[in-house]
């Protein structure tokens, strides 16, 4: 399976890689939401689901959500907002948006691994 | 002075210890008041603007921030670019700012960091907390800013 992680740090984006890549991903990424619709359009298949920070330059990533939904083509990619927004309001934004979890930074590998198991996206016996 | 009840200086050194375990897995522990702080290498900035408007400042020594790189980037001893320490740095401050945001009342809104370096002690804070950890330090501080004065900050190094 494909996973998109969307970061402008990329310590944040080498932590997720090490994670999803233990869990079996393959994963590319991105610094903003400009260069995450690029490389979408230029990916020969679309990932299972996008890691996808909040604040970021150019286009944040609940805008990033909105512009996704509202293109048919990826309306089966899970989308997961990992970030250190964590108030009520912008996560019922985020999932109004169309982000099907909502993750806030710090968080713990079993924590990414259990929400993504919830979602049925890790591989059987992937996560102990 | 801000009507705004913020995190006490306990609460901000229970927060950035919880941050700091998940990341590293280390322990922090509250610096003795005695012991001198040392002088910061490299920081980050944060503002947040809302009902309390005002810098989260997060401040580290250089072999404190050489180590945060490391675990993040997954790096072994040796030489660690610019870039990269920079990029952790302001992720940290990022996280620390972010959590101590949900403490404030809503809605507020957050910067991007800008990451500092050789930065100058906080003057004026409303909350200072410093923590150590394996001799390093960290200074966390909070300083309230009027409206006025908040500034559009880019992230460095990343």
């Amino acid at each position: 399976m494909r996973a998109l992680i969307v970061d402008d740090s990329r310590a944040m984006r080498m932590i997720l890689r090490r994670l999803l890549g233990r869990i079996g991903y393959d994963v590319a990424e991105a610094a903003d939401g400009v260069e995450a619709l690029e490389s979408l359009e230029a990916a020969d298949e679309i990932p299972a689901v996008a890691l996808v920070d909040w604040n970021m330059p150019r286009l944040d990533g609940l805008e990033l959500i909105k512009e996704l939904r509202r293109r048919p083509k990826y309306a089966r990619m899970t989308l997961m907002m990992v970030t250190t927004e964590g108030e009520q309001a912008q996560i019922v934004r985020a999932l109004a948006a169309g982000a099907h979890e909502y993750v806030i930074k710090p968080f713990t590998s079993e924590a990414i691994a259990e929400k993504l198991e919830l979602l049925g996206l890790v591989p059987a016996g992937a996560v102990e | 002075m801000s009507a705004v009840q913020l995190p006490s200086p306990e609460d901000v050194r229970l927060l950035v210890a919880e941050i700091w375990s998940t990341i590293l897995g280390d322990r922090f522990e509250a610096l003795d008041p005695a012991e001198q702080p040392i002088s910061p290498a490299i920081g980050s900035t944060v503002e947040i603007t809302g009902p309390w408007t005002g810098r989260i400042t997060v401040d580290l020594d250089r072999t404190g921030a050489d180590q945060l790189a490391r675990a993040m980037f997954d790096l072994p001893a040796g030489e660690l670019p610019a870039d990269d320490l920079a990029d952790a740095v302001g992720e940290l401050g990022n996280i620390i700012a972010g959590n101590i945001k949900s403490s404030l009342p809503e809605p507020s809104s957050l910067s991007l960091p800008q990451v500092r370096y050789q930065p100058q002690p906080p003057f004026g804070c409303e909350v200072s907390s410093a923590l150590t950890w394996d001799r390093h330090q960290v200074l966390v501080s909070l300083i309230e800013l009027p409206a006025s004065e908040t500034t559009s900050v880019e992230r460095v190094g990343a």
